[in-house]
């Protein structure tokens, strides 16, 4: 057994069946099967594109914390945790903890992040183009790290590793052009991943 | 394959503003700003709560790699 395995939840049905929205899972709210399939968000490529493929992004749709808009979400799987400019902290309700700062480096250049525990909502697919979605969705704690200067993010929030990818299976499909969004204990399942209760 | 899996709406949107950040309602940009923080001022300025807020990257801008 890894050791990193000792930091698991346990992932009981009844375990998921909890109405407790921080209990280390996920609430789900008039959402009985999560099966969300998202098409990738296609941007404009530089240039003369010689490359001559799409450039796709793989994005969810998220709200965050008493924040009632929807934000396109970039599903990072190389960021280690939950990333969002401070603006954001701010408009969802939360503040940043300065005793818990980290340095990191994008791009080559430092930044501060400050990190703080916020509620987020996965929505779905739908939800982007409506804007006001009153439907079901899953809301589940992570701990965000919040750029404390970044005047010009490229997203509002990136879902990384700790927080998100530990929260859900995650499907990128390049071949699909999409990501798929299923319950925590699917990959389990799938591939038979033996964790001992 | 279903109508949802496409992006072509928002794709569009996406060509027609380059470099903005864009409030979409019910699949029709509503505002738009060179920020998120002027965009979501915006939309509370004008009591609108519930919008999708998306950024517009400009085809001339350096592609974006390895946030993580």
């Amino acid at each position: 057994m890894r050791q990193s395995f000792g930091a698991r939840t346990p992932t009981s049905p009844n375990w998921w069946g909890s109405a407790e929205p921080h209990a280390g899972g996920c609430q789900y709210t008039a959402v009985t099967d999560l099966r969300w399939t998202y098409p990738y968000q296609e941007e404009a490529r530089t240039g003369l594109n010689h490359l001559g493929v799409p450039l796709l992004r793989p994005t969810v749709a998220v709200r965050a914390g008493v924040d009632t808009h929807v934000y396109a979400a970039l599903v990072d799987s190389g960021a280690d945790n939950v990333l969002a400019p401070e603006w954001l902290a701010r408009a969802a309700g939360v503040i940043p903890d300065a005793a818990r700062e980290l340095q990191v480096r994008i791009g080559g250049s430092a930044r501060t992040i400050r990190f703080q525990e916020l509620e987020l909502e996965l929505l779905p697919p739908d939800a982007l183009r409506q804007g006001d979605w009153e439907g079901g969705g899953v809301r589940w704690e992570a701990t965000v790290g919040f750029f404390m200067n970044w005047a010009d993010p490229p997203w509002l929030v990136i879902l990384g590793q700790c927080g998100f990818f530990d929260k859900f299976t995650v499907t990128l499909s390049r071949f699909a052009q999409s990501v798929a969004i299923e319950r925590q204990e699917c990959f389990d399942t799938r591939f038979g991943i033996d964790y001992p209760s | 394959m279903t109508d949802h899996h496409s992006n072509g709406w928002l794709a569009e949107i996406q060509r027609q503003n380059p470099g903005l950040w864009v409030a979409i309602h019910d699949g029709e940009v509503i505002a738009a700003s060179r920020t998120p923080y002027d965009l979501h001022s915006q939309l509370h300025e004008r009591a609108m709560p519930n919008a999708t807020i998306v950024r517009c990257p400009d085809a001339n801008e350096p592609e974006l790699v390895g946030l993580g």
